[in-house]
């Protein structure tokens, strides 16, 4: 993450205080510096490009708006992901009265289990674990998205939230559960169905 | 008491010290399922740190910059919107009282308003008679504007009119807006 340094942050409560005084430039600098951050985190908690787009470009828009509200004693990636989440969320809420497409799982890759290259392996668990991920509830999600992808410690997640710490310490460690059973049912039938094959072989 | 299984997710941030940390290690020695728990939540954790970072099409920081500007130049016609309307439904609506006052040609008030609907009349009649005399006004300086005037300088002096308030309204939507709250 950027700005973990005092004089980087301090360069970017400047680019806050030129964008309160009407310098698109400087908001267009905070936005080139975070939009990885933002576009990640719709991208995994809406599971496609369009809506990940469309749902980042809105929360810079909205941090636009909303500038004056922002305390220079908060760290400035947690004040934006806190809006970006909240945006996600609204999204998702709003999504369950009109279901797209995108929103239905696609069917699971088959793993043919023949290729014995482990880095090939490693890479489809990756895959498997965003598309498992996918499945989890929204606020579990989100406490895995902020955790391992914008390096927020638990207590920032909580103030993201609104949640104390512990609540969301037990909800990482029930996501962690969660995928790790997912990842254990994949293998499973994964190699269940490697050995039919296998069996089907002449 | 905890399971001691329990302290496995502290263990895995790094939390446990000392006689906790001991006491797990202690138990994961000899419980299988507890072990395996171990290990896949870590995987799992590790997995989820190689995970890619999803980043936008090129591009990005401008497509935000341009619906930014799109939103900035609504918000200002939002704010001198009202003022025009105002500005233009003033000389309808006194129009609209005089015409009404001419076409009834009904001067007088009523003796002594006893009931609220004479009071209505009453109050209608006396803004009908205010609505003739602005008229009456209006055309009168329309009248002596035109008068004034010498008959080929009609045209130019519009223009000139409808040229300033274009410019009037130029500048109030270019002109700088703090930010909302």
């Amino acid at each position: 993450m950027p700005f973990d340094k005092a004089q980087d942050r301090e360069g970017e409560r400047g680019w806050v205080r030129e964008a309160l005084a009407g310098d698109q430039e400087a908001f267009a600098r905070l936005v080139k510096n975070y939009q990885a951050a933002v576009y990640n985190l719709a991208y995994r908690m809406l599971g496609n490009a369009g809506d990940a787009e469309d749902a980042a470009q809105e929360t810079f828009l909205r941090a636009y708006s909303r500038l004056r509200s922002y305390d220079p004693a908060r760290k400035f990636s947690s004040w934006l992901l806190a809006i970006a989440a909240h945006h996600c969320i609204d999204r998702l809420r709003r999504r369950r009265w009109a279901i797209s497409l995108e929103d239905i799982p696609l069917g699971r890759k088959l793993s043919t289990g023949r290729d014995p290259e482990r880095e090939i392996e490693r890479e489809e668990e990756r895959e498997e674990i965003g598309r498992l991920l996918e499945h989890l509830p929204p606020a579990y999600r989100l406490v895995v998205i902020l955790y391992y992808w914008n390096d927020l410690s638990c207590r920032q997640i909580g103030e993201v939230m609104g949640l104390g710490e512990g609540a969301v310490k037990s909800r990482l460690h029930r996501a962690r559960r969660m995928l790790a059973q997912g990842l254990r049912e994949e293998r499973e039938s994964a190699s269940h169905r490697s050995s039919v094959t296998i069996g089907e072989a002449p | 008491m905890v399971h001691r299984g329990e302290l496995i997710p502290a263990y895995l941030d790094g939390e446990l010290v000392g006689e906790e940390e001991q006491w797990l290690e202690e138990h994961l020695a000899v419980c299988a399922r507890c072990r395996d728990e171990l290990s896949d939540l870590n995987e799992v954790g590790v997995l989820l740190s190689e995970a890619p970072l999803f980043s936008p099409q090129p591009g990005f920081t401008a497509r935000v910059m341009a619906r930014l500007a799109q939103k900035e130049a609504r918000r200002r016609l939002t704010r001198v919107a009202p003022a025009l309307v105002a500005v233009s439904l003033l000389p309808t609506f006194l129009a609209l009282l005089s015409v009404v006052g001419l076409l009834i040609p009904w001067g007088g008030t009523l003796a002594a308003p006893a009931t609220l609907i004479e009071l209505g009349f009453d109050l209608l009649l006396r803004l009908m008679q205010t609505g003739t005399t602005l008229a009456q006004t209006c055309s009168f300086l329309l009248g002596a504007t035109l008068g004034a005037l010498p008959p080929g300088l009609l045209l130019p002096y519009s223009f000139l009119m409808l040229g300033l308030m274009m410019v009037w309204a130029k500048l109030v939507i270019r002109a700088p807006l703090p930010l909302k709250n």
